[in-house]
């Protein structure tokens, strides 16, 4: 018999950064920031499930230039394809802190992304 | 003169779209000519591809009819960028692969035309294989004298970064970088590689190998490589499997090429530490 205690689910993704050690002329080590991947899924009983991974190189390139493109603003959907990756780790974030993804205002989309890691599935 | 298996990469990063519409250029480094050789058998074997966002097909040509049926759109296939997995997920599919192969000539030029979607990026990559490549004499091994002079097994990390601009080979990182283990004076065999993530095409590439590019894809459909070289010697018979003295480490590059950005496959680099020098020189 299914449990149908988690049937009602919210897509959410979380952009996932990576970075590239290097070493500078005088053999220090230094970070750099690399788009890293962006994962898709469902928060079940708190839990983000995955569904899907894509590497972020091109969705954040694709953004950029669609900022830089269009001088209005965009509008901000959920689980829209041009929502602002910081955006839905913010909403992640509130999933995660027990709010209701309509609690949030639109202008959370400025803030920066959140930098803990994915919940483990 | 000896055999020699070389690696090329041709790519574009924001395609116009449209039937054939683009043309893919050679990687930096890489050639669509083929080169002077001592003979006529010089074979592309093995090719992959992938396309970041969409199905795409390519066109592969080749001015001599000898080669490839004709100039038109010669020889056609399609990366399934869109299976299994979705759009970015795969990171390579196979075009061709043995016992199937096109022949080339020297002073050719290969021509890859492309239908794609606007602004996709797209790369291909090849294996071709020399039997008589004049001015190479780089340090590859037979899987025999590989294993004759087997001392230590090490799987060293190295963690090359594909270009900003997707298709692109990234910059050079030396197999030293990420992990300093290689013993100076000691020999190396390189059998293959695993990575964590996919990436269309990984590229080993030093002095001790002319400079020349050797690797393959590093797709979904194809990620079982920790002994790709091996298995390469196996299916040609031509000495292919890479090897180095731990002194030259910072010497021996890695690559690697994507239809993303930026992406970070984050190689583990499988070896075989050697009593001598297999190959002399």
């Amino acid at each position: 018999m299914a449990d149908p205690q988690y049937d009602s689910l919210n897509l959410v993704g979380l952009h996932e950064p990576d970075f590239s050690v290097e070493t500078d002329e005088s053999g220090h080590k230094f970070k750099v920031p690399l788009p890293g991947m962006y994962r898709i899924g469902a928060m079940v009983g708190g839990q983000f499930v995955q569904i899907a991974s894509v590497k972020a190189g091109n969705m954040v390139d694709s953004i950029n230039e669609q900022k830089q493109g269009s001088s209005a603003p965009q509008p901000v959907s959920q689980g829209a394809p041009s929502e602002d990756v910081s955006a839905l780790a913010t909403r992640i974030a509130a999933l995660e802190a027990g709010r209701k993804p309509g609690d949030e205002s639109e202008s959370s989309g400025g803030q920066p992304p959140s930098s803990e890691p994915p919940p483990q599935t | 003169m000896p055999p020699a298996i070389i690696l090329n990469t041709y790519s574009k990063a924001s395609t116009t779209g449209g039937t054939f519409a683009d043309t893919l250029t050679a990687n930096s480094g890489d050639s669509l000519s083929i080169p002077l050789t001592g003979n006529n058998d010089n074979r592309i074997f093995k090719m992959w591809g992938s396309d970041s966002a969409h199905v795409a097909e390519l066109a592969l040509t080749d001015s001599r009819t000898d080669s490839i049926h004709d100039p038109q759109f010669g020889v056609r296939s399609n990366p399934a960028a869109l299976v299994p997995g979705g759009a970015g997920a795969v990171g390579s599919h196979t075009l061709l692969s043995g016992p199937a192969d096109i022949q080339v000539y020297p002073g050719d030029t290969l021509t890859m035309t492309v239908t794609t979607t606007a602004s996709d990026a797209i790369l291909v990559s090849t294996l071709t294989k020399y039997a008589d490549l004049p001015g190479v004499s780089g340090q590859f091994a037979r899987w025999e004298q590989v294993q004759a002079l087997r001392d230590t097994t090490i799987g060293v990390r190295c963690a090359p970064v594909a270009s900003g601009t997707a298709g692109a080979y990234g910059t050079a990182r030396a197999i030293n970088a990420d992990d300093s283990r290689w013993t100076g004076g000691k020999y190396y065999a390189i059998l293959g590689w695993t990575q964590q993530l996919v990436c269309t095409t990984i590229a080993f590439a030093g002095q001790a190998w002319g400079n020349n590019k050797i690797g393959g894809p590093g797709g979904a459909l194809t990620l079982d490589t920790t002994n790709y070289f091996v298995d390469l010697y196996h299916e040609t018979g031509i000495p292919c499997i890479p090897v180095f003295n731990g002194y030259d480490a910072g010497n021996v590059f890695l690559y690697a090429a994507d239809d993303t950005a930026s992406a970070s496959p984050k190689v583990d680099v499988w070896a075989y530490e050697l009593s001598s020098n297999p190959v002399g020189g």
